[in-house]
């Protein structure tokens, strides 16, 4: 069983992004040997509101048994609420996602931390969308940094009942962030030479989860980091596992 | 038999331990050959001669421990005197066991002082594996970026060219080697962006397009993962994990 906490539908301004329809997806996931995935709408993160991206993909995400719907919500836009309430009740979502360099999050706002309380207590998983691609070829006139490691930290921190999943993460900062425990991180960016036993050295097994972003990245590329891995298989499977959230 | 193209030794470790388990992993997911370009990142951008030395002995060790598994080239630093640049050549390719030139960012190479050992080149047949990028957030002092690449290709037509890093170069660094039917280009560079093989495939065509790893800072399986997952035919598929490379290695095809 693999599941893959870190997929995309939809469109991308900087990318051609291949399979990227809801049915697409699914099947290209199901051919690489993933059983379901969590799915966002890219085109929400660079819409004015993410609602907008949300209800293009999510209504089609949720007709598929094999795709979980994540709502890409902006706690800086007053609508919050509205959105949140209408992506879990109408589309089924699970799992709240912020980015907090796309949408410039002041994290220690009141309204990302209510957003989150309101989150938590639907419980509803949370996961911080690190980086979408890699800074050094960002357009030259967008370039978006990643948040401070220290800043998801302080985060976690003042959330200590919420489990937070951590997607596009480098290996670095992943390591910054091990010390709040609240945190767990997919895969699909953390890479060394076998990764999975690399990470292993710093990062407990519980701490860590598939996700491949697909279709930014090959989701051949995340399933090989598992297949070629020598750790044991009770671990690999916690790794593949649904995370603990 | 799949050949890795672009890989670095285990970091601040060559015995023997350490190179047979880059192997293995390597092995695990049918990488039977490494083309090692040395432990460049380990003396600075600028190495001075004593570090050129160690490095390439260091890679010469190597190869003649593991020659079933490991070839690999002589990094030089185009700064140094162009005596000791072709005495290392002599010492490394000419008369010892290593295949090809690297070269990373202690100079750009649109400078002259790369032309000795461009014609040394030729005159050996080796290939040269060049670092390249095209970095939005600013490139390093001297670093070549694919335009830069392309220059050389045009000034020595008769070397084979080896540009580093894909997704570093992205659809304007292919756009730019693309005049030069001596350049190629490896698969490496970042993460495992989609497109970028398919790419580079339909505009250079798969037999200007190499495996490359990038590892031990990457993965051999996830970077492998990028021409596996790849939307091309098996025949351009071969040709990027095997047949490209053993024609610029001058390999045996079923070593």
């Amino acid at each position: 069983m693999i599941v893959d906490t870190n997929t995309w539908v939809g469109h991308w301004p900087f990318q051609r992004l291949a399979r990227s329809t809801p049915s697409e997806l699914a099947e290209h996931l199901a051919n690489e040997g993933i059983d379901r995935a969590w799915t966002a709408a890219a085109d929400a993160i660079l819409y004015q509101d993410p609602q907008l991206g949300n209800a293009e993909w999510l209504p089609k995400v949720a007709k598929l048994e094999q795709l979980v719907p994540v709502a890409i919500i902006d706690p800086s836009l007053r609508n919050w609420r509205d959105s949140l309430k209408q992506c879990v009740e109408q589309w089924g979502a699970r799992v709240v996602k912020l980015v907090p360099s796309y949408h410039r999050l002041d994290l220690e706002s009141s309204a990302v931390n209510q957003c989150l309380e309101e989150v938590s207590s639907k419980g509803l998983a949370v996961s911080i969308q690190y980086r979408m691609e890699d800074e050094r070829r960002h357009h030259l006139l967008m370039k978006v940094p990643a948040p401070p490691p220290d800043a998801i930290v302080a985060l976690a921190k003042r959330h200590p009942q919420t489990k937070f999943h951590v997607a596009c993460a480098y290996r670095p900062e992943a390591s910054r962030m091990l010390e709040a425990e609240n945190l767990i991180f997919e895969i699909s960016s953390l890479e060394g030479m076998d990764t999975l036993a690399a990470i292993a050295e710093r990062i407990p097994a519980e701490r860590l989860c598939f996700g491949s972003h697909t279709p930014f990245y090959l989701a051949r590329s995340a399933v090989l980091k598992v297949q070629s891995s020598k750790l044991p298989q009770e671990t690999l499977d916690q790794i593949t596992a649904d995370p603990p959230l | 038999m799949i050949i890795d193209i672009h890989v670095h030794p285990p970091r601040g470790d060559s015995s023997e331990a350490a190179i047979d388990h880059m192997a293995e992993i390597a092995a695990r997911v049918g990488i039977t050959r490494i083309c090692l370009q040395g432990r460049v990142t380990e003396y600075g951008p600028d190495p001075d001669p004593e570090g050129i030395t160690a490095i390439n002995d260091d890679t010469m060790d190597i190869v003649g421990r593991r020659p079933d598994v490991y070839c690999g080239f002589c990094y030089l630093n185009p700064e140094h005197d162009v005596q000791f640049i072709q005495d290392e050549l002599t010492r490394t390719v000419a008369e010892g066991p290593l295949v090809g030139i690297k070269l990373w960012h202690a100079v750009n190479c649109r400078d002259p002082r790369l032309d000795p050992m461009m014609e040394r080149a030729a005159e050996l047949k080796v290939p040269l594996l060049h670092h390249a990028w095209y970095k939005s957030t600013g490139q390093n002092p001297n670093e070549s970026t694919p335009a830069d690449i392309a220059d050389l290709g045009r000034r020595f037509p008769e070397v084979s060219i080896i540009m580093a890093h894909l997704s570093g170069s992205g659809c304007r660094g292919v756009a730019d080697i693309k005049p030069y039917a001596n350049i190629s280009i490896d698969t490496c560079g970042s993460q495992p962006e989609q497109g970028f093989v398919e790419y580079a495939v339909e505009q250079l065509g798969a037999e200007r397009v190499v495996f490359g790893s990038d590892a031990p800072g990457r993965d051999f399986s996830c970077q492998l993962g990028r021409v596996l997952g790849a939307d091309i035919t098996e025949d351009e598929r071969r040709a990027i994990l095997t047949d490209n490379a053993v024609r610029l290695l001058e390999l045996e095809a079923a070593a």
